[in-house]
């Protein structure tokens, strides 16, 4: 057995710092989130695992307009990305105590105002993180032969998020990681039914292959970036969601179509509902929901 | 009630940044930050190199974020192109709930765009 468990947890860069003119109960509660993230850290460690499968969805790092694929999975050796504030902050923060960027201290974070996602991401990459090439390409080679189309990058550039979440589940790097980018936002998204499949597909790979694997799905839950609806969480559907993972329902999943997630401002469960699919129906543990005034947090775990 | 799908229509429904050029320009300007600059020091460069027209051009030089959201940019994009024209707080142009009290932004602030080269 390779699958050794899963975890939901958002990537939000706002995790990792609090701007001045947020209240103090903001501060309270991004802190229970930092929380959360750790007792998922304690389920990474638990399973044994020792490669990550990061399921992430692109910030318009890897891919734009020009081609913006549904899935891609990453084949080259090394990811790399930096983080949304300083290394040592981010340290400071999440727990990372290793310096897999020995060498590469040229650092700069966005200036005030600029998105995150942008900081130095073209430059130096101080994060690098060896990729599971073995178990990457099997899954490529085995995705076709299942009936998977799956498309392929040598892009492996992490945006902050991605290295955010990665941090938390990894912090001394010591397990290596395979990344599977997907379309959580640029509709039209992948419909429901086939990221489930998908993580069907995925987990009857994982169960042959040698490795121990656990699965991080990035993301959500409902906010609304760069929309008139920004500000607006809709914490019914969040809950919803949970409930019915709890229950070990994920395959509800199937049930709603890419306008119901994007209706819900959760296009990034697409990552939520491959996990679901690798993990199957089995109940999940829903550790916390932290709703911010821009987001709602959910972070959840499967056990093997 | 809030109905999300009227008020995405442009992006979700209507999915107008699948044929929007102001995608690829956003696209580019992140990659090259000098070509923000040039909206206001040579806008015709757009109209030449770019299927855009007037009225796109005209929402990129005006930091038209309202005008940009419909005529298809997209959002995230529009967060990128906000943050580098210097719009800090983006969602108090377009309307959206935000975060209450939160402090007045500098819309039309072209600072950003010299900040936003030095990274």
């Amino acid at each position: 057995m390779a699958f050794v468990g899963a975890a939901a947890a958002p990537h939000s860069h706002l995790q990792l710092f609090t701007r001045p003119a947020e209240s103090e109960q903001y501060r309270k509660d991004v802190q229970k989130g930092r929380e959360a993230m750790l007792v998922l850290r304690e389920q990474v460690e638990k399973s044994g695992a020792d490669t990550i499968l990061v399921i992430h969805d692109d910030h318009f790092v890897n891919f734009d307009f020009r081609c913006y694929p549904p899935f891609a999975l990453f084949v080259g050796k090394e990811a790399s990305g930096s983080g949304v504030t300083s290394p040592q902050e981010i340290e400071r923060i999440t727990g990372a105590t290793y310096r897999t960027y020995a060498g590469k201290e040229d650092y700069a974070s966005a200036p005030s105002g600029i998105p995150q996602h942008m900081a130095n991401w073209e430059q130096q990459k101080p994060y690098v993180y060896d990729v599971n090439t073995k178990l990457s390409v099997h899954m490529l080679q085995e995705l076709m032969r299942l009936g998977f189309d799956m498309p392929f990058t040598a892009n492996g550039t992490m945006d902050g998020e991605q290295v955010l979440t990665t941090n938390f589940l990894n912090p001394k790097a010591d397990k290596s990681i395979v990344l599977l980018f997907t379309n959580g936002y640029v509709p039209p998204l992948p419909w429901p039914k086939r990221c489930y499949a998908l993580g069907q597909a995925i987990r009857q790979i994982l169960d042959k292959a040698d490795e121990k694997v656990f699965v991080l799905a990035t993301g959500g839950m409902s906010h609304y970036p760069g929309t008139p609806l920004y500000g607006y969480v809709d914490q019914a559907f969040d809950k919803e969601v949970l409930s019915f993972l709890a229950e070990g329902k994920g395959s509800r999943f199937c049930d709603y179509t890419p306008d119901d997630m994007m209706e819900h401002g959760n296009g990034e469960l697409v990552n939520w509902i491959i996990a679901a699919g690798i993990a199957g129906d089995k109940p999940a543990t829903v550790v916390d929901y932290v709703p911010l005034w821009h987001i709602g947090l959910g972070y959840v775990y499967w056990e093997v | 009630m809030v109905e999300p799908l009227k008020i995405l229509k442009p992006f979700v429904t209507d999915m107008r940044h699948l044929t929007s050029a102001l995608n690829i320009i956003a696209s580019d300007m992140i990659r090259d930050r000098s070509l923000a600059k040039k909206l206001d020091e040579d806008p015709e460069y757009f109209l030449k190199t770019y299927s855009i027209d007037e009225a796109e051009l005209k929402a990129m030089k005006d930091r038209d974020l309202v005008a940009l959201f419909n005529l298809g940019l997209h959002p995230f994009l529009l967060v990128r192109f906000a943050g580098m024209m210097g719009i800090l707080e983006y969602w108090q142009q377009i309307g959206a709930p935000g975060r209450t009290g939160w402090p007045s932004n500098s819309a039309g602030n072209t600072e950003g765009i010299l900040n936003a080269s030095k990274i």
